[in-house]
This record gives C-alpha cells, sequence and structure tokens, in this order.
C-alpha cells in the first residue's frame, strides 16, 4: 500500500466498511510512513469522538412546554373556518337547525339582559352571569367587570394567561368534537348548559378569539345523550370517538366561531 | 411502533394536536441533538427545534411516506436550523466559552482513563472544528459521523445528489482531521 491508496481509504475507514486485510494493509503502511500514521490516528479521533456522541439529547422541560405550547396555539388558529367551511355553512344555513338557531338568539338576548342587568344595577359582572358560567370562567368573569358592557363577551370569558396546555392533557377521552357556530357566546353557552344539565363537570380554555375547547366530565351513563344534545351547537368540522372504561368519560368539546358574511 | 406511529400520524395530519405532541415526543430528543450540533448555542437550538416542530405541525398533512418519517423530520429541522443559520450570519455569535456542553458529552466512557482524556480533548477541538465547517458541510458531517445517518438518508433529508454527499462528507471529514493535527498533544498517548 502506498500514501495515496491509504489516504483514499480514510472515508471507508470512517464508515466501518474496511476489510480485516484492508485495516492490517493501512496499519503496516501507517507504521512506517509519518505522515500517514497522523492521519490515520486523526481519523480514529474523529470516528471515536464524534461516535461516541447520543444520537439522542433530552430536551430541558421549558423547551417541551414551550414547543407544545407554540403548537397549540397554532392548532388554535387553524380551528379558524377555512374557506371551504364557510361555504359548507353557507350551503346549509337555510335547511338545518333553523330552531336551534332561535334557541340561540333567546339565549343571546338572555345573556344581553343579564349583562344590561349587571350594569345598570352596578351588580357585580359576575353575579349576573352565574346562571351561564361554572367552573373555570367564574374567575376570568370576576376579574373582568368591565365585561360586562359587552354581554357575549362576558360568557365568552377570555383568559390570556390561561394556557391550552393546563387543560389538554395527554389522556385518554371518549371522544373529542369540533363544531362551528355562528353565534360563538351562544354555542359556549349551550355546552356549559348541557353539562350541568347532564351531571357533569366542564373546564375551559379560551385562548385566542372565536375560539374554545372544553373538557367535560360526564357519567358514562349519560354520555351518548350529552353528545347527541349537544351535537346542535353548530355544525360539526370533526369528531373522533373511542372506548374508554370507566364510570366517568371525559370528552373535548371544541367551538369555533364562524364568520357571517 | 409502526402501527401506532402511522395512526398517530394520519390523526396528527387531520390537525389533532394531542396526537401530535404524543407522535413526537418519540423523535424531539433526536431532533434537539441535530439542533445543538448545527446551532451556535443552546438558546438557538431551542428556537429551532420549536419553529421545526411548527413547520413538521403545518407539514404533516402532506407527508406520504416517500422516505421514512424520521429522514423527514431530519430533512425539516436541518431545513429549519440551516435557515437560521444563514438569518444570523452577519450576528455576532456566542463565543465558545459560552457554550455548554449540552449534546457534545460522549454517550459512554469505555476504554482507559487517558483514552477518556484523549478524547475529551478532542471532542473539544472537533466540536469548534464542526462549527467552522461551512453550513452545508456541517450538516452532513453531523448527520453522518454523529446521528449515523446512511448516505441514501442524508441525501433525502438535504435534497442532495448521493455522489455530492459523500465528497462532502469527505472533505469535512478532512477539515477536522487538519484541526486535530493541529494539537500534537492529542498524539503522544494515543500510540499506534
Ligand atoms: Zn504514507
Amino acid at each position: 500500500m502506498n500514501c495515496e491508496q491509504l489516504r483514499r481509504l480514510l472515508d471507508a475507514y470512517m464508515d466501518g466498511e474496511l476489510s480485516d486485510a484492508q485495516l492490517r494493509e493501512m496499519e503496516a503502511h501507517a507504521a512506517a510512513c509519518e505522515d500517514c500514521r497522523r492521519e490515520f490516528e486523526a481519523a480514529k479521533l474523529v470516528r471515536d469522538a464524534l461516535g461516541s456522541l447520543p444520537e439522542e439529547v433530552d430536551v430541558p422541560l421549558e423547551a417541551q412546554a414551550s414547543w407544545r405550547r407554540a403548537v397549540r396555539e397554532e392548532a388554535g388558529r387553524d380551528a379558524w373556518p377555512d374557506e371551504r367551511t364557510a361555504a359548507y355553512v353557507r350551503a346549509k344555513r337555510n335547511s338545518s337547525h333553523r330552531w336551534m338557531r332561535a334557541v340561540y338568539a333567546v339565549a343571546a338576548a338572555l345573556v344581553l339582559v343579564l349583562g344590561a342587568t349587571a350594569m345598570l344595577g352596578r351588580m357585580p359582572a359576575r353575579k349576573a352571569v352565574e346562571p351561564l358560567m361554572v367552573a373555570a370562567s367564574e374567575d376570568a368573569a370576576s376579574e373582568s367587570g368591565a365585561a360586562a358592557a359587552s354581554p357575549t363577551q362576558a360568557v365568552v370569558a377570555r383568559d390570556g394567561d390561561v394556557e391550552a396546555s393546563t387543560l389538554l392533557q395527554d389522556e385518554s377521552y371518549a371522544a373529542r368534537k369540533a363544531y362551528g357556530a355562528e353565534d360563538f357566546a351562544a354555542a359556549c353557552a349551550t355546552v356549559e348548559e348541557l353539562t350541568e344539565e347532564y351531571g357533569g363537570k366542564f373546564t375551559t380554555d379560551q385562548t385566542g378569539g372565536g375560539w374554545a375547547v372544553y373538557r367535560v366530565e360526564l357519567p358514562r351513563e349519560y354520555l351518548e345523550d350529552f353528545l347527541s344534545a349537544v351535537s346542535h351547537v353548530g355544525e360539526e368540522q370533526n369528531s373522533e370517538s373511542a372506548d374508554v372504561a370507566g364510570d366517568t368519560a371525559v370528552v373535548y368539546i371544541e367551538i369555533n366561531e364562524l364568520k357571517s358574511e | 411502533m409502526e402501527i401506532d406511529e402511522k395512526r398517530l400520524i394520519e390523526r396528527a395530519s387531520s390537525g389533532d394536536p394531542e396526537a401530535f405532541n404524543r407522535l413526537m415526543a418519540n423523535h424531539e430528543r433526536r431532533m434537539y441533538a441535530v439542533a445543538l450540533r448545527l446551532c451556535a448555542n443552546r438558546e438557538d437550538a431551542q428556537d429551532c427545534l420549536q419553529e421545526a416542530m411548527l413547520r413538521v405541525y403545518r407539514a404533516i398533512g402532506g407527508f406520504k411516506g416517500e422516505s421514512s418519517f424520521s429522514t423527514w423530520l431530519y430533512r425539516i429541522t436541518m431545513n429549519t436550523c440551516l435557515d437560521e443559520l444563514r438569518r444570523r450570519k452577519n450576528k455576532q455569535s456566542a463565543s465558545l466559552d459560552d457554550l455548554l456542553d449540552e449534546g457534545w458529552a460522549p454517550a459512554d466512557e469505555r476504554g482507559s482513563p487517558e483514552g477518556h482524556a484523549v478524547r475529551a480533548e478532542a471532542n473539544r477541538v472537533l466540536r469548534q472544528a464542526i462549527r467552522e465547517l461551512p453550513e452545508d458541510m456541517r450538516a452532513a458531517v453531523v448527520l453522518r459521523d454523529i446521528q449515523g445517518c446512511a448516505y441514501e438518508e442524508i441525501a433525502q433529508a438535504l435534497n442532495i445528489n448521493v455522489g455530492t454527499i459523500k465528497s462532502r462528507i469527505s472533505r469535512g471529514r478532512e477539515k477536522l482531521r487538519e484541526k486535530l493535527k493541529q494539537n500534537p498533544e492529542l498524539f503522544d498517548t494515543a500510540g499506534v
């Protein structure tokens, strides 16, 4: 073996592709040639040092949380209706759920009255909206006293500090549904009321305008009825279900505001 | 695992962020390892990891399985890091002293203690030498000699012909050897 031949085999050496015979020849030449000895040793160092580095490195917790949060925020934006959804809704608008929209109108009016009462009577906003709100949304409502000035805002408790990650745990759920609704506030209120009606509890995250997700926990025996009742809040955009054992069932309901033209 | 991963990919493709998070929990450590080795420092690596995750989330619906999922992830991670490096080209990068050892500590410590000392020193020199490689070359060397990817996989990840990749890695290794040879103390105890 000469110098040139040895240099040409260095990559194959790095790649672990040399035969024993080739290796022996390289070593024999290196023993007799100072330059090639250095070169060969350097190749060994590169191979050993880089080869001993791990292929995986633990991601610091804050970085793990950070990218997951970013993805959830991105997912929230995605949940906004796209052109296709809007067209679908336009096509169906006049044929479906006419009566349900009437219910929304009544619900919205009710909220309006309650909100106005809160304003005029200088009652705390929290009291005024209590019939429509439980659990997590209470704090947000009491903090934002001014929310009563815009009644629908009071129902749609928006708390920028609430992170979706606190709600959307990696857990098995019985169902996950997404609905698009023109009257966002009324749809949210309906989910909340139905939860109560079927003996459940909810927590909610509403990190962006026109988007809300509810985590509802309710007795398994009411699951089917609850889902069927909830299906009237809007146009179904996404639906998934799974067989999960246990006496209580966890359901995620997502509401996306549909912009009307 | 394959079937499970396939199902998670399908669910993530339909925009389910929870399925996405679960899917990527199996891959984030490898993506982070690559980012740490391409970027100038830890903060940049974490920024790149996050940006890469967002790009994967946006693009996953278009993943059709032409390459393996992990190769596809390498590709997105690499592109993200390279974009970031180009963007910061004119900015002052962190000095080596500011850099943490994260990602550059050997996974195993076999062999003699003398061997460890030499390897640790070689490691330090190589880490700096890798940072001084042109970005495209650095990306190829990291994938081949640290991540252990096959040439074909690297060609897919970097969207470059296999022949070009081989030549690029060969030249990259040569530069690394040159840097090591400038440190004679590395060779005194190594012996033949
Ligand atoms: Zn020679």
